[in-house]
């Protein structure tokens, strides 16, 4: 069964070299009880853990049932100490924190049985050895006796040819240690059994024979016998080993076991992964509401409508044309689309050295969606209610000040607030491009030299060009003429190609309007004034007689907000407004689009920003399981000995560890997403006023009940996320584990 | 002296209950050598325990010098097991890093007596032995007996009343198992030695008391005694002190033991820390970069005024203005282009008057020339005299040479319909690559000038000035003082703009640093669980020393400790780590960013990135210490709650 065939062993230790079995031959027989005893350190544990190949020869020659196994690689010696030998410790060696039934079950789950499977046989043993009332406690909570009788069961489940007993009865007293010895004589029936022992009593009660060794050299032995044996060389190929779900089942208990320090473990890597969670929840919100903002622009589109100045038309023709035409529109308001400058400050009596042009503006929307969201923008006051009331946007507002003084917004309105202004409405136009000062002749080309062609005549170089040139003015009809007394050229070029410009500085029309509100024009950059007031403007248009010279000052418009029920035939609307003569603009607010793009890519540094300091946590949270395990492998050195010692592969090993990284990275995961909810809900009611103020200075739309919001998706990310960090942190200690020498790993302690 | 008096352990293992004392009624007295004999778990290490406070009685009293010990606290307990009782281990139990004399020395210590003069009792309680020769060595390099031995020394070295002894020869031959023995009894003489072993041929041969226990019952006991009455001398308990030194070595010890293991987590600690300091340096860096560079270009201490309104600024008001005590020197702030000819070329350059801090021009590139003394000599820029020449670039070397031949140039500034000026060049401000065309004049012929050309007053538009006044509040009042009276704001534009970076950089600073305390977070779980595993590796030597009679405290303070120098480490770690990431991204940026950025401005930029400044690197290594310290805390107490028996136990 067992031959060994000269067998030396040494320890070194530094230089010190310690011969512990010297040219130990035996044959051990099928069916023996062989105890082998002697005093301490005469190298009968040593001759065990050769036998189990937990340790190996320095020299000679082992064949076991056939096979030689000094030439076995590590998975054989694996596999042969799982199915062939059965393993019962002075110490007892049962894994603390799993139950007694899953310390039986373990051996079976290493030789590749399904839990339940395993379990059943477990059952089985452990009813044999009169234990199946105790199968779910732990070994802690059983006697001497009882623990003993659960290192028999397991060492017989994979019904194994050998067992080897050392100091099977060493640790209890002579009572139990009788009934031990009784049930493994019992239960090894037929069974090659060896014990160890340096209890001389005990050795002649239970063996069939007795070997006592001395200093490592075999003294004594009651049954000599050297057979011959047959060696099988051939190589047996064995797959098998836990699996993964058991894996995790083990990690499971463990975990049970250590439940503050694994519950720490998880939460230090949670602490990370709630923060990620948290900046994403508040910065998913600032975004959606950044969106919410467009959206209420997008949602109804803005068309700017124009058609050249018409004298004969009236602006209500204009808007009651296109409403009729077009029942889609939510509201229309008529713009005149020429500028208008605030020229004094009546109620400071400020007369301002530049004129502020107000550039864009328009009427204040009449349909109640629209006018909401004009509302939102107003940042101080309101908006215009009757026709002698205007609003300015913020930039405006600001220029109507030094531009090198910051007036902070409230300042800005108390010095604002309800003031009325003089605004220049209607203009006198001068011609553009006057040619140089210093040459009194202005050439006109193609002139045939008709005094009847040339423009108004004016009699003096300078002067009276001036004095005649306050005359001209684009809107009359009937051309005028230009001309010196002596026929000289007067113009560089003819009359149609004048530019005109509007003199800010001479103003025909003034009107006098109060602000009573200021809208933040971050979002909106025109004035607004009521539409009533627009359409007396209209009363003032006149237009160039000749009309090829039409540009943005020489129209009109009108702004007509799609309904959002119609978006869908924005085309349409468009092209039947076109067709009917108008020129159609959809109005894109360039500077809300770049202005949110920035700050969407903004939102989206801040947010890198505060993820990667975050991401120092997450990554300390790794290295400090990876220092936890490191520092768990070095306590559960002797459980892997033991898992080792029972057949269990490094692989086996790292099975174990990598189960219970995994389960540890899923806890952490399910942690956070608790931690980030609590927060969340905690968050959305205590801190919302505070930072509700402060968000809502830059982002409008914040909603007002919660300030955090989490994706369901992101939660996803977390768990797998934690348990990714958790698998890669400990891989390093898994594979250290996997690596521990089963004997080292069994002698600790 | 001891008594006990119907003391009933019991212990429950699983289902069963164990009864490792059983109703024991027993009392000592001086001179007594009782051995107790007993098979293993027969109780008789039980007895010993209870006897010295190890472990509490179930049921029944002991009494010690007549005083019942029912109301022993805990502290009590450790002075008595201190100042009382001697004991001797079967496995000698000695501290394995402190050599023979510390180790004897070590209940002296406890007891407070000072150094000097518990290592010399030492020594002597050494030499008694026959170990003179082996004071200073480490328990590991010593035989068992020798080990033994010094276990011995150091029972006795607090002269005890009482010694126990727990299978003192278990470990030994029988041979140097009879020498400690008679070693033993002979020094024991009027004192309580109370052996516990289960040799009966040692108890025949020396023992003048022989107790038999099995079962937690006492079979025989060969002199029985009634409980003797109170001594004279009663049980006084003082106080014993530790020397905070003494705990600090151990805890240096744990620390040193497991080096690669603490070093570990003092790196991993200090990722937070890291992260924390250059956090703080780059905020640092840029603040104070931008500061500085900004400084170069906009004069710290002028303050510019301008009218609330968008108009300008009339004489009365400058003159009300520069009547104020507050006011250095006020200029309207002229910035005028007008043609000159020089060269007989016509060119347009800026004329500004000179700036109040004329030292300004060479802070800020180089200074050719002087500065104006008359009112027709000007200073001009780079820029300016480029165009004189007609040129577009000159190398930096030729900077003098230009400088040079424009000194000499007849530059003329021209009026409309007037007779020209001409003016002198006398200085030149070579101000690098970005040089505008500009001119500088003294402000009074300057003002002169634009005042007869311009009487529209353009140039009216703004003043400038210096105050003799610096303190902030008081700059503020006059500031206020003057938006009251005279409708003019008052602000100094490079207070305004650092002022901005500051206080963004410093909110941004206090929001990162915010969200990296959350690496602490997992730093102090970190430390938490190696002190942690620290106190689980050295439960028995916290059986050994709360045996010697250390207190609960003393072994809290050692952890504590422990977990302190593990901050300080880490803290260590953090500033070396940091200061050297610190100048690597600092020579990064240099020669990266900095070094091309300069081509283009002419070496103007100073920028530095990351700024190592002191007081954050100390900040961190006295909360990296102060916070370890509160970390480790929780296991501190853990272990100093720990039952010594089991911890004795504990293989």
């Amino acid at each position: 069964m067992i031959k060994l065939n000269k067998i030396h062993k040494i320890y070194t230790q530094g230089k010190i070299g310690f011969h512990a079995l010297k040219d130990v031959s035996l044959f051990f027989k099928q069916d023996e009880r062989v105890v082998v005893y002697g005093k301490s350190g005469c190298g009968k544990t040593t001759l065990l853990n050769l036998i189990a190949g937990l340790d190996r020869p320095s020299s000679g020659d082992m064949v076991i049932s056939d096979k030689l196994t000094t030439k076995f690689t590590e998975s054989e010696w694996d596999y042969f100490r799982n199915h062939n030998i059965g393993f019962i410790f002075q110490q007892f060696n049962l894994i603390e924190h799993l139950p007694v039934i899953e310390n039986v079950a373990i051996s079976a789950k290493i030789s590749g049985h399904r839990h339940n499977n395993a379990r059943k046989m477990a059952l089985e043993m452990l009813k044999k050895v009169g234990l199946e009332k105790h199968a779910l406690k732990k070994p802690r909570q059983l006697s001497g006796g009882e623990r003993q009788r659960v290192g028999i069961a397991r060492a017989l489940i994979n019904n194994p040819d050998i067992i080897l007993a050392d100091e099977p009865t060493g640790a209890l007293d002579r009572t139990t240690g009788n009934q031990i010895m009784d049930l493994i004589t019992e239960m090894a029936k037929d069974k090659l059994l060896i014990i160890v022992t340096h209890d001389m009593k005990l050795a002649q009660k239970y063996a069939t024979r007795l070997i006592e060794l001395q200093d490592g050299v075999v003294t004594k032995d009651t049954a000599p016998d050297m057979d011959k044996v047959t060696i099988r060389l051939k190589r047996d190929i064995h797959k098998r080993s836990l699996s993964f779900i058991e894996g995790i089942r083990l990690a499971l208990h463990n975990i049970k076991a250590r439940k503050w320090r694994t519950g720490l473990v998880a939460f230090g890597l949670s602490i990370g992964i709630v923060g990620l969670l948290l900046i994403s929840a508040l910065f998913n919100t600032i975004r959606d509401s950044m969106h919410a903002e467009g959206a209420a622009l997008r949602d109804n589109p803005e068309l700017s409508i124009y058609r050249p100045f018409d004298p004969d038309q009236d602006a209500h023709d204009m808007l009651s044309a296109i409403e009729d035409n077009h029942p889609f529109f939510l509201d229309l308001s008529y713009v005149p689309d020429y500028p208008l400058t605030i020229i004094e400050n009546e109620t400071s009596g400020t007369v301002y050295r530049n004129p502020v042009s107000l550039g864009h503006y328009i009427g204040t929307p009449v349909h109640p969606d629209i006018l909401r969201i004009y509302d939102s923008f107003v940042g101080d006051g309101r908006l215009p209610e009757t026709s002698d009331e205007f609003v300015l946007p913020l930039s405006k507002a600001q220029a109507l000040f030094s531009t090198h003084i910051d007036l902070s917004h409230d300042e800005l309105w108390n010095r604002l607030n309800h003031h009325q202004f003089s605004l220049s409405t209607n203009f006198h136009y001068a011609p553009f491009e006057l040619e140089n000062e210093f040459e009194p002749c202005l050439k006109v080309e193609n002139w045939d030299e008709d005094p009847d062609t040339l423009p108004q005549s004016f009699t003096d170089r300078f002067g009276d060009y001036e004095t005649h040139m306050e005359t001209l003015t684009p809107y009359t009809d009937e051309p005028v003429k230009i001309y010196d007394h002596e026929q000289k050229h007067l113009f560089c070029d003819d009359y149609s190609s004048l530019n005109w410009f509007i003199d800010r500085d001479n103003h025909k029309e003034v009107t006098t309007l109060r602000l009573v509100g200021i809208i933040d024009d971050r979002n909106i950059n025109n004035a607004l004034f009521h539409p009533d007031f627009l359409l007396t403007l209209e009363i003032q248009k006149t237009a160039l007689s000749n009309d090829q010279n039409i540009d943005n000052e020489n129209r009109e418009k009108v702004i007509a907000y799609i309904g959002n029920d119609h978006i869908d035939q924005k085309a349409a609307i468009i092209r039947s407004l076109e067709n009917e003569g108008y020129m159609v603009q959809e109005t894109t607010n360039v500077s809300f689009n770049f202005l949110a793009g920035l700050t969407l890519l903004f939102t989206y540094i801040i947010q890198f920003i505060f993820s990667s300091i975050i991401g120092i946590a997450v990554i300390t949270a790794g290295l400090m399981l990876l220092m936890v395990l490191y520092i768990s492998i070095i306590e559960r050195t002797r459980e892997i000995g033991l898992i080792r010692a029972m057949g269990g592969t490094r692989k086996d090993i790292r099975t174990i560890f990598v189960g219970e990284t995994t389960m540890i990275g899923l806890f952490a995961g399910l942690l956070s997403i608790g931690i980030a909810l609590i927060l969340v809900l905690l968050g959305n009611h205590v801190f919302n006023q505070q930072l509700h103020v402060l968000l809502s200075r830059y982002f409008e739309n914040i909603p007002v009940d919660g300030i955090f919001s989490l994706d369901i998706r992101i939660m996803l990310y977390a768990v797998i996320g934690s348990i990714i960090i958790a698998i890669t942190s400990g891989l390093i200690p898994a594979v250290s584990a996997s690596r521990k020498q089963p004997i080292e790993a069994l002698k600790k302690d | 002296m001891l008594n006990l008096h119907h003391v009933t352990k019991t212990y429950i293992n699983g289902d069963e209950t164990l009864h490792a004392l059983n109703d024991v009624n027993l009392s000592f007295r001086p001179g007594d050598v009782a051995f107790l004999l007993g098979a293993s778990g027969s109780g008789k290490s039980t007895l010993l325990n209870v006897l010295s406070g190890l472990d509490t009685p179930s049921e029944g009293t002991i009494s010690i010098d007549g005083v019942d010990t029912e109301r022993f606290s805990k502290k009590d307990w450790a002075i008595y097991r201190n100042h009382y009782v001697g004991f001797v281990f079967q496995e000698y139990n000695l501290i394995e890093h402190l050599s023979a004399l510390e180790n004897v020395a070590l209940p002296l210590l406890f007891q407070g007596v000072d150094r000097k003069s518990s290592l010399e009792r030492a020594r002597i309680e050494l030499e008694r032995i026959g170990l003179a020769n082996h004071i200073d060595k480490k328990p590991l390099f010593l035989s068992g007996g020798q080990q033994q031995r010094v276990a011995i020394a150091r029972a006795f070295v607090t002269n005890p009343k009482v010694i126990m002894a727990d299978e003192p020869t278990g470990a030994l031959d029988s041979e140097l198992g009879d020498k400690v023995i008679e070693y033993l009894i002979e020094n024991a003489k009027d004192k309580v030695v109370i052996v516990v072993t289960h040799d009966e041929d040692l108890a025949q041969r020396y023992a003048n008391r022989i107790i038999t226990i099995s079962d937690g019952k006492i079979i025989t006991d060969d002199r029985e005694q009634t409980p003797d009455t109170p001594d004279k001398d009663k049980l006084s308990l003082t106080e014993p002190r530790m020397r905070l030194s003494l705990l600090f070595k151990f805890a240096r010890n744990n620390l040193a033991s497991r080096m690669f293991r603490n070093l570990m987590t003092a790196a991993i600690v200090s990722v937070g820390f890291i992260s924390i300091l250059l956090l703080t340096f780059i905020i640092g860096g840029i603040t104070g970069s931008i500061s500085e560079n900004i400084a170069k270009i906009i004069p710290p201490d002028e303050y510019q005024i301008h009218h609330v309104e968008d108009t300008a600024i009339d004489i009365g008001t400058y003159t009300a203005i520069l009547g104020r005590p507050e006011v250095d020197d006020l200029q309207y702030n002229i910035n005028e282009t007008y043609p000159v000819q020089a060269r007989g070329n016509t060119m347009m350059f800026s004329f500004l008057s000179l700036p109040f801090d004329t030292l300004a021009f060479e802070r800020d590139g180089t200074f050719y020339g002087r500065m104006p003394e008359n009112d027709d000599e000007v200073v001009i820029s780079l820029r300016t005299a480029l165009e004189i020449r007609q040129m577009q670039m000159i190398d930096e070397d030729s900077y003098g040479y230009l400088f040079d031949l424009v000194t000499e140039t007849q530059f003329d500034l021209i009026h409309l319909g007037q007779p020209h000026t001409t003016l002198k060049i006398v200085g030149m401000h070579a101000d690098g690559a970005f040089s505008q065309a500009r001119v500088y004049m003294p402000y009074d012929a300057l003002y002169d000038i634009v005042s007869d050309l311009d009487p529209d007053g353009d140039y009216r538009m703004s003043l400038v000035t210096t105050l003799n006044i610096s303190s902030d509040n008081d700059i503020q009042a006059f500031t206020q003082d003057l938006y009251d009276t005279e409708n003019v704001v008052m602000r100094n534009v490079f207070a305004e703009v650092t002022g901005q970076v500051e206080s963004v950089m410093d909110n941004a600073l206090r929001w990162f640093i915010g969200v990296a305390l959350i690496t602490l977070v997992v730093s102090g779980i970190l430390i938490g669980l190696v002190i942690y595993t620290s106190v689980l590796e050295r439960i028995r030597e916290i059986g050994i020393l709360t045996a010697l009679g250390a207190r609960s405290h003393n072994i809290r303070l050692i952890f504590i400790l422990e977990s302190g120098l593990n901050g300080l480490m880490s803290g260590i770690i953090a500033m070396v780590a940091s200061i050297f990431i610190a100048s690597f991204l600092n020579r990064l940026f240099n020669s990266f960013i900095e070094a091309p950025l300069n081509l283009i401005t002419g070496g103007n930029l100073n920028f530095t990135l990351l700024s190592v400044s002191l007081l954050p690197i100390f900040f961190v290594l006295v909360f990296g210490v102060i916070y370890a310290m509160i970390a480790g805390a929780l296991p501190a107490h853990y272990a100093s709650k720990l039952n010594a028996v089991h911890a004795l136990r504990k293989e």
